[in-house]
């Protein structure tokens, strides 16, 4: 026998399952491998009865589709690209192996496989990530209409899967508006319940609480004879029945209420108190939320703060949604700076104006990941003046400071409310966006662009809505604004010849990595937010902002579908790689190192990049023009 | 032709059989005939190509023999084999086509250890050459040269097999291995030639053509035109 080194091995060396495998290893895989080969137009058998069950299939040459039962594309596989029978065979949905290109292919041996599976973390650890991702994506396909039933299954145990439905107390009680005030004080001690629903023609059109009897009856004098309509909190907030717990929480936490009503289009069903969520779990975000309630020092807060990123890998780990985990981290983040801006006011007293603490980018648009830091800044009612700054200088660096040190780190771009060109009465804010939107020049864009998703987090909400109402009126009619903002958005691309080097890294020494946040999420937030401001959709967060858009048919149904799922596939990916960095005790970045894809992901991803781009071009020829 | 290949082989087996016995070559004596009817699918298929010192089997000699596998039309990567043969007389000429040094085959087998690892490989299955006339020529005059009988099996050749499919599309193409493995999407063969890795080149061509041919489990033997090794003595010792 001659030692010699022959086709097989040198093309699993340098794939990127393998090609960190040790010389034995390698030999020893393809010592295990079985060649085969099938026309164009012909099948491969997935079956596990065989008498050598196949562990893994690798092409070689020419590709593969992966269809299911319902001919839905499910997969495309090229020289390199790999499947495993086994998981196929488990889908929830028949799958049927087609040949497109006649195909050259290699089968690893089950007990080869099993046995490299077992002795090679990496491998398993990609393995794993592929059967999962095949999991859930079965029931996805190019023609699914609905991505919100994916991966249902993968936290049916976690407090996070409780719908709304299941923890409201139903039926709701409620009662005409032309009721008098004694009449629904009456209904409330009689069936012991703290809030009444008003309905007109059963549409949920106002809300009475204990409170507001205390409040605008008893503490008013008015009489209770009078009509429930003058009293009632109006267009109260609510949440659909379908919707889940933790997002009705960050609805009664941004508005600072006990009681949401539970409608189904539009209709009251029930009634959803904060006692309700907490019955449903005393799981971390609520424990977490309650014990930055109860804070009294920075110190104590920042004890709190310290196991957010334990809370964000369960949440990983429970394969939770991308932009739920967005909403939990920043609905955290702002309970972080509501309870500092409390702390401030015991330390330095009442504020002397009316004020409101603004968020800025991601916590604005509520898609904080971990490692995100502050952009913040305060803006003040008109009737403010020098003293009012000179009281919030200390106060706002107090809060500033406090979220360093709960780990969300100070802005290196020092947008922060320390900073006193970020404190502004609401004619110096509109004077300021007024300038970036009339200035032709996308340097100063570029450096606003994070302004233009903004958010209140405490304070008097009206101020922010004005300045909103505001900026949006002023940005939409200006179309220069508009061309200079897309090209901006532009400069972040999606990298498409990125992965054609995939294979030949190992020869080279380029240390690639991928930035999953500047050329992945921010280009779909870059496209959501110059949309928004044309069309004067208020929304921030990105994924309401795409549906906002279909709603004011500025954008197709499809391209806003597939635009939310680009943006949660890459979310999704961006969310794994920091869980497992912080696991691994690494910096918690955006980086992401390609080889660890499967090639399943990595056809994902290109898809998503894909569509990016399809969108980008779009966006071009909608605003590009104005630049001329 | 099928008919053909049943009877020369019973007529060989009769030939020479006795003349097999107390060599190496023995076994394949005492072996059956692959079936002409079995399918693909059923049968071990040995894929072997040589690489010789010239053309012409009276004045050159076998420099090295590989071969592997095929079992359930899957090429069984392990089964490659890849053996060096002595140079009596240097390797000549065709070194710079083969790369192989008489330094490199020093210290590699004899003729009649090569033929007789090849012997025991041989019962129970089909062999497959890529233009077998050749090949079977420094075979057999190997074979004979030690052991005074050839050797004796069913064979397809992957050249036939291809010269009959474009003949039957009217075709003109070029039959060498390279441009034969093109056609059915095949990559290139990576590295120099040798014999390991032609034989593994073959049979991969072996499965895609019988893939073409309505695949392993409806091709048989017969269709792939297996056809019976002959003795061919051409020199004398």
């Amino acid at each position: 026998m001659v030692a010699e080194t022959n086709d097989v091995q040198n093309f699993i060396a340098v794939q990127a399952l393998f090609q960190h495998l040790a010389e034995s290893n390698l030999e020893y895989l393809s010592n295990n491998i079985y060649v085969a080969y099938q026309k164009s137009g012909g099948e491969l058998e997935v079956g596990t009865g065989e008498a050598k069950p196949v562990g893994l299939v690798m092409v070689r040459s020419g590709s593969l589709e992966i269809r299911d039962a319902q001919q839905n594309l499910i997969d495309r596989l090229s020289a390199g690209d790999f499947f495993i029978p086994r998981v196929l065979a488990q889908a929830p949905a028949e799958m049927i192996v087609r040949v497109l290109e006649d195909c050259l292919y290699y089968e690893l041996s089950e007990s080869a496989f099993q046995s490299i599976r077992s002795n090679d973390e990496d491998i398993s650890r990609l393995c794993d990530t592929y059967a999962r991702s095949y999991q859930a994506d079965a029931s996805k396909s190019e023609n699914a209409p609905a991505p919100a039933v994916r991966k249902q299954h993968a936290f049916t145990d976690s407090y996070l899967d409780q719908s709304v439905k299941d923890y409201m107390t139903a039926p709701a009680f409620c009662a005409s508006p032309n009721i008098t005030i004694r009449r629904a004080a009456q209904i409330m001690t009689n069936n012991k319940i703290s809030s009444l629903l008003i309905t007109e023609d059963e549409r949920l059109v106002g809300i009475m609480t204990d409170r507001d009897l205390r409040t605008r009856v008893v503490a008013k004098g008015v009489a209770d004879t009078e009509p429930v309509s003058g009293v009632m909190t109006p267009k109260p907030h609510c949440i659909d029945m379908r919707g889940r717990l933790h997002q009705a929480q960050l609805v009664m936490m941004s508005s600072g209420i006990h009681h949401l009503p539970v409608v189904d289009r539009d209709v009251p069903v029930g009634m959803l108190g904060m006692s309700d969520i907490m019955r449903a779990n005393n799981l971390e975000p609520l424990s977490l939320t309650r014990g930055i309630n109860n804070a009294t020092t920075v110190t104590e807060l920042a004890a709190v703060a310290a196991k957010l990123p334990d809370l964000v890998v369960k949440l990983i780990e429970r394969d939770t949604r991308p932009y739920e985990v967005g909403e939990i981290i920043t609905s955290l983040s702002d309970a972080l700076t509501r309870r500092l801006l409390r702390l401030a006011e015991t330390v330095y007293g009442k504020p002397p104006c009316t004020w409101a603490w603004l968020a800025f980018g991601s916590q604005a648009r509520q898609e904080q990941m971990l490692g995100s830091d502050q952009d913040n800044a305060l803006i003040y009612a008109n009737n403010a003046d020098d003293s009012a700054d000179a009281y919030f200088a200390p106060f706002a660096r107090f809060v500033n400071d406090g979220l360093d040190v709960c780990g969300i780190h100070r802005c290196p771009g020092d947008i922060m409310a320390s900073n006193p060109k970020w404190r502004m009465t609401l004619a110096g804010w509109q004077q300021t966006f007024n300038y970036w939107i009339q200035e032709r020049s996308p340097k100063a864009l570029m450096h606003a662009s994070i302004f233009f998703d903004m958010r209140p987090v405490a304070g008097d909400l009206e101020l922010v809505n004005h300045l909103r109402g505001y900026v949006l009126a002023k940005a939409r009619s200006n179309t220069i604004f508009l061309a200079l903002m897309t090209q901006n958005a532009l400069e972040h691309s999606p990298p498409l010849g990125f992965f054609k080097q995939f294979v030949l890294e190992k020869d080279g020494d380029h240390n690639h990595t991928l930035d999953l946040k500047k050329r992945g999420t921010i280009t779909i937030v870059d496209i959501a937010r110059n949309y928004s401001l044309a069309a004067a959709i208020s929304e921030v967060n990105t994924i309401s902002r795409l549906q906002a858009m279909e709603r004011a048919g500025v954008m197709s149904r499809e391209l806003v579908a597939s635009l939310v799922d680009a943006h949660e596939f890459i979310a999704g990916i961006r969310l794994q790689a920091q869980g497992e960095k912080f696991h691994a005790g690494d910096t918690v970045d955006n980086q992401l190192d390609p080889k660890t894809l499967s090639p399943l992901v990595r056809h994902q991803l290109k898809e998503a990049f894909q569509l990016v781009r399809q969108a980008q071009a779009a966006m071009k020829a909608r605003f590009g023009g104005g630049v001329l | 032709m099928a008919v053909f290949y049943s009877l020369s082989y019973r007529w060989q087996k009769k030939r020479y059989g006795k003349a097999a016995t107390k060599t190496p070559l023995a076994g394949i004596y005492q072996a059956t005939a692959p079936a002409s009817r079995s399918l693909m699918r059923e049968n071990r298929f040995l894929v072997v190509d040589c690489e010789m010192s010239g053309l012409d089997a009276s004045r050159s000699q076998l420099l090295s023999i590989g071969w592997v596998v095929i079992e359930n039309a899957r090429i069984s990567h392990a089964s490659g084999k890849h053996l060096l043969i002595h140079a009596d007389r240097g390797a000549g000429e065709s070194t710079r086509i083969h790369g192989l040094h008489d330094a490199t085959i020093a210290g590699a087998k004899s003729a009649a250890a090569a033929i007789t690892l090849l012997a025991k490989q041989v019962p129970g299955s089909v062999l497959v050459f890529h233009h077998a006339p050749l090949d079977l020529r420094f075979l057999q005059q190997t074979a004979y040269d030690n052991f005074r009988c050839p050797l004796l099996f069913g064979y397809v050749d992957t050249m036939l097999i291809e010269q009959r499919r474009l003949q039957l599309q009217g075709a003109e193409s070029g039959l060498r291995l390279a441009q034969c493995r093109e056609r059915y999407g095949l990559p290139p063969i990576s590295g120099h030639h040798n014999a390991m890795t032609d034989a593994r080149a073959t049979a991969e061509l072996l499965l895609a053509q019988t893939s073409y041919l309505g695949g392993a489990g409806r091709v048989s033997l017969g269709r792939m035109g297996i056809q019976c090794s002959r003795h061919q003595y051409v020199r004398g010792v």
